[in-house]
Formats: structure tokens, sequence, C-alpha cells
């Protein structure tokens, strides 16, 4: 059995070559060839679905576009791995916070806002990493982290709700797996299922890069500012009070450690505090904040401060 | 004389059916395309509203009135809620790709997607990587429970703790 599928056989840059290839061809092709070299494409890629050959045609030129439309990933895949990127998490970062009311807290705070997503079915899985250093990412498939050290810096539930919001967002609008495409990982792969060998390494390559991403370096800062605009909304469609998370970053932006952690793996507070502030007030609604059921449930994290 | 009475009458004529056209092509509603599984549409814009329809992905719903965070709508079947923006896009949706666009295999429905979580050896690849690279098996066992934790939430939960909270 095969870890990873591919619907081609192709090696995986070689398959690249070819699209990069027929795409630059495309345009200078008759309506008939336009189709001959669709097809082909499509076999190249492992598109047997005639809409994205078609959309292919389209493209032209547009290499990056091709990779990004061939073999789309199952559901089973993306999770199978997030949850590569989840044992590295708790392994790399810390371990999981020895308190189980509070994870489930945080599941239900985090199930709320991702009710109103773009993706309302997925299995989300939440988890707080017990680690001082204040952050939360999120791997594909629902898996999503946040350290006890960014929980202490917040004083109510609309807080967390606007962080675990951001965080859906990431799920949602596939940064990760966008981050993967883009650097030619996983290309042409539509099923990541069992064991074999010759795949373990491409799997364990495409969790490296992705706990590099999001461990150290971070994503594009465009899929950040994308992930807080889709967030406060989400936050907001909840009923929370949409300003949870500009308020959060404000507190964060005012610390006097600003190592690791959040500082190194998003873009400059300022400016994402402005754009959230903005968008903020530009809803004209105002929404719940719940301090109280926030420190009943988290009010441990406090003791001994 | 004639020609210059006329004249107007005619500019009137030709205003009037711009106006007509004009006027046919705004009453001519707008539409909004539901991009996940399944949209609920609520009575109103609390989560609590009730939920008066449920529209599959695909599905064409006529708008009353646009939101940035909801969209007043109506069915096919005439009925009139509240959709979250997040749920519906402009464009029909085309070739079933929804809210995924192509890159990911768009999403099935809440008990299949819990059931393909849930699947037997859905973390085989993960859990083999750990074994290979020798990670801590405490860290592998974290990724379970985390797994199990949030499948451990259902639907009710979550509505009641919405409920309670006030939201």
């Amino acid at each position: 059995m095969s870890r990873i599928m591919r619907k081609n056989f192709l090696p995986r840059m070689a398959g690249l070559g070819v699209v990069a290839v027929m795409a630059m061809t495309v345009a200078a092709c008759s309506t008939t060839q336009l189709e001959q070299t669709t097809n082909l494409v499509s076999s190249a890629v492992g598109i047997d679905d005639p809409e994205k050959a078609q959309q292919i045609k389209q493209i032209g030129g547009g290499v990056t576009s091709v990779a990004s439309s061939a073999a789309p990933l199952s559901f089973e895949s993306e999770r199978a791995l997030g949850g590569g990127i989840a044992i590295k998490a708790f392994d790399q970062i810390g371990p999981m916070y020895p308190d189980e009311n509070l994870q489930r807290y945080v599941n239900l705070v985090g199930r709320v806002v991702a009710a109103q997503s773009s993706r309302p079915d997925i299995p989300y899985a939440f988890a707080v990493i017990d680690s001082p250093v204040p952050n939360a990412f999120a791997g594909p498939g629902g898996y999503i982290f946040v350290t006890s050290g960014s929980l202490r810096f917040m004083s109510n539930e609309a807080e967390l709700a606007g962080v675990l919001a951001h965080e859906v967002a990431h799920v949602t609008e596939l940064h990760m797996v966008k981050t993967w495409r883009r650097g030619n990982f996983l290309q042409g792969v539509s099923e990541v299922a069992s064991a074999a060998d010759e795949d373990a390494a491409e799997y364990s390559a495409a969790i490296d890069q992705a706990t590099d991403t999001l461990f150290n370096k971070g994503l594009d800062k465009n899929f950040e500012y994308e992930a807080d605009m889709v967030g406060l909304d989400l936050a907001a469609l909840a009923g929370y009070d949409p300003a949870g998370l500009p308020n959060f970053l404000k507190k964060l932006a005012s610390a006097t450690d600003k190592r690791g952690g959040w500082y190194s793996t998003h873009p400059p507070l300022t400016e994402r505090i402005n754009r959230l502030n903005q968008q903020a007030a530009s809803l004209g609604v105002s929404g719940i904040q719940q301090a109280d059921r926030y420190y009943q449930n988290a009010g441990r994290l406090f003791a001994g401060q | 004389m004639n020609v210059l009475k006329r004249a107007p009458g005619l500019m009137q004529v030709t205003a009037a059916a711009l106006m007509l056209l004009l006027g046919a092509v705004s009453a001519q509603a707008a539409s909004v395309y539901v991009k996940t599984n399944e949209a609920e549409i609520r009575n109103g814009t609390r989560l609590s509203s009730p939920v008066v329809a449920r529209a599959p992905r695909g599905a064409a719903l006529t708008v009353i009135e646009d939101g940035r965070l909801r969209v007043k709508v109506r069915t096919p079947n005439g009925v009139e809620g509240y959709v979250a923006r997040t749920m519906v896009q402009d464009a029909p949706v085309s070739g079933g790709k929804g809210a995924l666009g192509g890159f990911v295999v768009e999403d099935r429905g809440p008990s299949e997607m819990r059931s393909a979580a849930s699947g037997r050896g859905l973390m085989e690849a993960a859990e083999e990587m750990a074994e290979k690279e020798n990670i801590d098996p405490r860290a592998v066992e974290m990724a379970r429970q985390m797994e199990r934790n949030g499948l451990a939430i259902s639907e009710s939960d979550v509505e009641t703790f919405a409920r309670q909270g006030g939201i």
C-alpha cells in the first residue's frame, strides 16, 4: 500500500514540468489543439474532471494556478497531515495543558465560532499547549492550538473567541495547503493514506515544512491579514464582541518580552490592530465579552500570578 | 412646430422606455449561492435564532437585503431568513466547487466528516512518522487525546454552551 496516492504516476517535479510546457503552449493552439492539449494536461496532472481541465485551458501560462487545481486533497489527507503537525506540536512546543475542563471549554468556544465558518462541518479539535510563550497556530483538517501563555494575556471569552476564529480562518482558507502548493510540496497528491517507504520521506518533508512555517517563520503575511479579516467576522457572527482579537493583540503589543511565538510568526502587531479596529468599527455591532465564564474556566492559569 | 412639439414627446417616450428598462434590470433580484455542504437559514440574526430552512451547496437564494455579516434571503420555496455571509458566494457554484475552490475536495455533511475524522488508521501516516523519528510516544498520545476531546463534543453541546453564555 502506498502512503501517498497520486492520480498520475509521474514523478512530482516531472509532472509539473509537463504541465508548465503544456500550459505555455496553450495560448498558441487552435481550438482542436487546445482540446487535445487539455486532455494531455488532464492526464499529466491527474485531473479527470473535464471542468477542471477546461479551466487549465483558460488559465494558459499560469503554472501556479494549474498546479493548485491539480488533484484536490481529500479531507482524510488534510486530517492525516494535520495529525502529523499535532504530534510535532506536542513534541516541540509543549505538552497538552493538564486541565480537562479548560480543554473542553476552549473546544466549546472554538466550535461556536467555527460553526459560522465556510467549513462548519469539520470535526475541529482545539488544544491548549502548556507553554509560556504566547502563540496560536492551526494545522490542516481542523487541528487548532493555543498556548497557555496566550490565555494568560486574555481577560474574557471574546478575546479567546477572536484568537480561535483567526485560527479557524487559516483552516477554512486552506492557508497551509496553499503554502505547500506554492512550495511544490504534495503536488499531484490526492490521498495520504497508509504506509510505504517510498513516500514516507515526502510526507515527513511536508510536515517539516509546515512545522517550520507554523512554529518559526510564520505564514505569508497576506494569509495572516486574511485570517484576521475572516476571523473577526466569524467572532462577530457568533455574537462575540468583534474587538476581542484587537484587544488581545494590544496587550501582546504592550508586553515587555516580545520574543518568539506570536511576535516571530505573525506580522507587526500595530498594523494588524489598526486594520482590525477599523473593521470592527465598520460592522456596527456589539457583542458579548463573557469575562466571568472565562475566569471560571481559565482561572487556574492565573493562580500564583 | 409640430416636429418641435413632437420631439419632446419622443424624448419623453424614450426616457420612459429607458426608465422601464433600468427598472426591470434593478428589479431583477440578485442571488447568492450556497458554497458550504448545507447552509442554515435562521429567522433572526442571533446564533440562537431558530433555523427556518436549510439549503444545499449550489442552491440559489434571492437576496432581500445584503449585509457584511449576514444576508437576508428568500429560498426557492418562499421561506425568508438570514444566512451567514461566510456560507454563500455571489457567483454560481460550478462543477460542485464551493468553499474550497478545487484545492481540497468539498466537505460532506457533519456526520460523514466526523466519521472520516474518527476513521480507523487515519493518523497512521503521522504515527509511523513519529515512530521513525523517535518522537516521544507521549506526544502521539496527546495528539490522539486532542482528537478525542474534539469528537466528544456534540452539536447540541455547542448550542447549549452558546445559549448559556447569552450568545
